[in-house]
């Protein structure tokens, strides 16, 4: 049955009218991830109302491209402005940016744009060889073993320190203590509101992530003067592209490690993409030969989160699908279009509607290589933002980025958000404290309220003692560990003096 | 001396043109009006849940009904509070409809309060009410029991619900009073009716009270058996499903209960204006909005969208609805959140 429906959903992409949808979603995607703030959901809205009378042939399909191609646009702006374009991206930066001040910053699109590309297509394949296994993974999974699932990609915290360890959690900790404004998630108290009707829903990713990032870096270069690019830096056009494509395939294992993390986390419901890419990251950063270079422009990590924000959406999709559970804002609005093609998502997505479910697999396949086509030949072009005068794109820059915090919910207050954490981004890199810490510690902060007070209610004080809980207990342990018995081993082969210090 | 005379020219006639305008704009008709200009929907919700998608059967319908625009703006936040303020502080020219439920919205911030509420429920122009479906019981497909009365014998059962934000989940605080189990709970913070289906095929949680339309969908996924209607009336879209008033025996103050639920917290989805609005207005969309409720082309975007058709309530009645949920005894709205306090732990 399962041949027949790929064979059924492959026959769907020999009309003209697919190939002309994936082509206008694949440029609309890039266009909104690569603006900062303004992501592909955005686009979406948008096109609601003209969605409605689309065929769900049509429709979704449009969705899918432009939820699957506009984290290749959003690594655009992190790698060369140090501006994440969608919450997805915001891993990239860390060595991204570093690579542009550099002036590698075509090296490092390449190997962005190519991560991302072969993560779409690779996941693709995966998700339609899983179908079978994925539903009895996710039932596996309750909420008991979320808990450690978080705590898991929250010990990556320390990871992601460059710096100071201690500046590191604090970073994070800070972040946790951000996520629990708002509204309790079981009990609905309400915590540091002040009665302020804003602050009910907690503070909002888009415009804490912008300022936190775009308003420290931009002012920085205003104030600096010269280029994001250091001044002895050049670049050598294509030459710099093709450097990171073949960055890509000197790290295999690498990329498909970190695809792997990527379906799997983007598969469990209610998480998304941003843990993953922290999660992978943090995975490549341990498991690296060279682990003191992250966060100093090592391509291993843009590769490592490319690889895992692209891959989380298939494993996305068939959750989305099989469960109703969507795990990112556009995954709801993949929903609610169903909804309105009267498409009820649940087994029969991947049984009776076998053949739309695997035709949407293979459009994020497809997308990956458009999207591929469309931005390595304008890669070479793109790094040359790094040398344009900080006088004149700091203003810019700064007018999108606010311009797309008001967007996320045309709201004022998004914009003063943004500002705030603009001016809390600028002390963070004045003292250099870890600003993707923070982050890191934000998003995973209230994933992780939300599934500890469900298993503590539903299951109570010992909800832990599961065997998958206690196994997942056992790996948090060996990612704590690995660090100081790495080098407790250097040390002891020092002493030995099997290797040189 | 003729630069002045000139300056006085333009300027009586641009008055002139203003009180032309002015004229015409004030002996222009609702149909006119409507026809004319953009009118847009409010929504409390992000793009893609069950009350945007009601919301844009309007937006889509309304070109035929009225021949102007309808869009949609999302405005999640606050449980819909930050949207309902923000239509009732909108300039009153009936270009500024609002899209809510009559339970979250309107009834149950009246009867239990909301944070940072400014709006009076009285006070809002009412247009119709659509979409409306009885909440429903439903438990694991798996489970061993098939009626209401094998449940009340349960020890611990545990309902899954959505995020308490300010509102506990009344419906399944009702239905373990309803079924006596004192030591029942409800296990809150999930984010939406298939996250507690989820939830149920995990064994986690046992039941869930929601809206037909999601226990409809979650019983298509093979995931739970629907027991009862949580109301006096069945669903279409639960066929063979009674409503619980009629499966169990109940106590007055149950029942009492139970009125409270089903009135207070009813799904119907309220098209309505801010306060203020020109009476001639209201009337005009009263009458053409029950128009394109009932008009063929809808009915078959409901059946798509919802699964189901169901006629309309005029504006008129959605107010004497709310007059009649304001008059629920403070008794029973203290009992209601004393059960609350019990079933939540």
């Amino acid at each position: 049955m399962t041949f027949h429906a790929i064979f059924d959903a492959l026959g769907n992409f020999a009309n003209l009218q697919m190939w002309l949808v994936m082509t206008a979603g694949t440029v609309i995607g890039l266009v909104f991830g690569l603006v900062p703030g303004i992501s592909g959901m955005l686009a979406l809205t948008l096109m609601l109302p003209f969605l409605f009378f689309m065929t769900p042939m049509v429709a979704l399909p449009l969705i899918m491209t432009v939820m699957a191609i506009q984290f290749q646009g959003g690594a655009v702006s992190a790698i060369l402005l140090n501006v994440p374009g969608t919450p997805g991206s915001s891993a990239t930066l860390i060595d991204g940016f570093p690579m542009t001040q550099r002036g590698e910053g075509g090296r490092a699109l390449g190997a962005a744009q190519t991560a991302s590309a072969l993560a779409n297509i690779l996941t693709a394949f995966v998700a339609l060889a899983v179908i079978p296994l994925i539903l009895p993974m996710i039932v596996a999974l309750r909420s008991a073993d979320m808990v450690f699932v978080i705590l898991l990609g929250l010990t990556f915290i320390g990871v992601l320190a460059s710096g100071s360890m201690i500046k590191g959690l604090l970073s994070g900790g800070v972040g946790l203590l951000i996520s629990f404004i708002g509204f309790h998630p079981t009990t609905g108290a309400e915590r540091f509101i002040f009665g302020y009707l804003y602050l009910y829903d907690g503070i909002p990713l888009v415009p804490l992530m912008l300022g936190l990032f775009a308003i420290p870096e931009m002012v920085a270069l205003a104030a600096t003067g010269g280029n994001i690019a250091e001044s002895r830096a050049t670049i050598n056009g294509m030459a710099d592209v093709w450097q990171g494509v073949r960055d890509v395939f000197r790290h295999k294992r690498l990329v498909l490690q970190s695809q792997l993390i990527g379906f799997l986390v983007g598969a469990l419901p209610g998480v998304g993409a941003s843990p993953a890419t922290f999660i992978a990251y943090g995975h490549a950063k341990q498991s690296s030969k060279d682990p003191e270079s992250f966060g100093k422009g090592n391509v291993e990590g843009v590769i490592a989160a490319e690889s895992a924000n692209n891959a989380c959406e298939s494993g996305a999709l068939l959750t989305t699908l099989a469960l109703g559970i969507p795990g990112s804002p556009i995954m709801a609005l993949l929903l609610g279009v169903m909804t309105m093609h009267g498409l009820i998502p649940g087994p029969d997505m991947l049984t009776t509607n076998l053949s739309l479910s695997i035709t949407l697999i293979w459009v994020i396949a497809i997308s990956g290589v458009l999207g591929i086509a469309i931005c390595l030949p304008l890669a070479p072009r793109l790094s040359r933002i790094a040398f344009i005068p900080g006088s004149l794109l700091a203003p810019i820059v700064l007018v999108l980025a606010l311009t797309g915090a008001f967007s996320y919910h045309n709201r004022y207050e998004d914009v003063v958000v943004a500002v705030i954490f603009g001016l809390v981004g600028m002390v963070m890199r004045r003292f250099d404290y870890n600003r993707p810490a923070l982050l890191l510690g934000f998003i995973l902060g209230a994933i992780f309220e939300k599934f500890f007070f469900i298993a503590l209610h539903a299951d109570g004080p010992y909800f832990f003692v599961r065997p998958i809980s206690l196994g997942l207990i056992l790996a948090i342990v060996a990612v704590i560990a690995i660090g100081p018995v790495k080098g407790l081993m250097k040390r002891v082969k020092l002493a030995r003096g099997e290797v040189k210090a | 001396m003729a630069r002045t005379g000139s300056k006085f020219m333009v300027r009586s006639a641009l008055l002139a043109l203003g009180l032309v305008y002015a004229q015409l704009a004030l002996s222009e008709t609702p149909e006119e009006f409507y026809k004319n200009n953009p009118v847009e929907i409010v929504v409390g919700f992000s793009a893609g849940g069950g009350t945007d998608s009601a919301a844009r059967t309007v937006s889509v319908s309304w070109a035929e009904t009225f021949g102007g625009i309808a869009k949609i703006n999302n405005m999640p936040g606050g449980g819909t509070v930050v949207a309902a303020n923000y239509v009732w502080r909108a300039k009153p020219d009936g270009l500024t409809l609002f899209v809510s439920n009559f339970g979250t919205t309107l009834a149950a911030t009246t009867l239990f309060g909301a944070p940072g509420k400014l709006f009076d429920v009285n006070k809002f122009s009412y247009i119709a009410m659509f979409a409306d479906e009885p909440p429903a019981f439903a438990i694991g497909k798996d489970l061993p029991y098939n009626s209401l009365e094998e449940l009340k014998k349960v020890k611990g059962l545990k309902l899954g619900s959505t995020s308490a934000k300010g509102m506990p989940p009344f419906g399944d605080v009702t239905m373990l009073y309803l079924l006596g189990l004192e030591d029942g709970k409800v296990v809150t913070g999930y984010n939406s009716a298939p996250e507690v289906g989820l939830a149920i095929k995990q064994g986690e949680v046992h039941g869930m009270v929601f809206s037909a339309n999601s226990i409809m969908k979650e019983e298509k996924k093979g995931v739970t058996k629907a027991l009862a209607t949580v109301d006096y009336q069945a669903s279409p879209l639960l066929p063979g499903v009674k409503p619980v008033s009629q499966q169990l025996k109940l106590t007055p103050e149950q029942d009492r209960i139970l009125k409270l639920y089903a009135s207070a917290f009813r799904t119907g989805r309220v098209l309505m204006g801010p306060p203020g609005m020109d009476p001639a207005k209201v009337e005009y969309l009263r009458t053409k909005t029950l128009e394109l409720f009932r008009s063929k082309g809808y009915k078959v975007l409901a059946n798509t969208v919802f699964g189901y058709w169901e006629e309309p309530m005029a504006g008129k009645d959605v107010e004497k609805l709310i007059a009649e949920v304001q008059a629920t005894p403070k008794a029973d709205v203290e009992l209601m959140q004393q059960l609350a306090k019990k079933f939540i732990k």
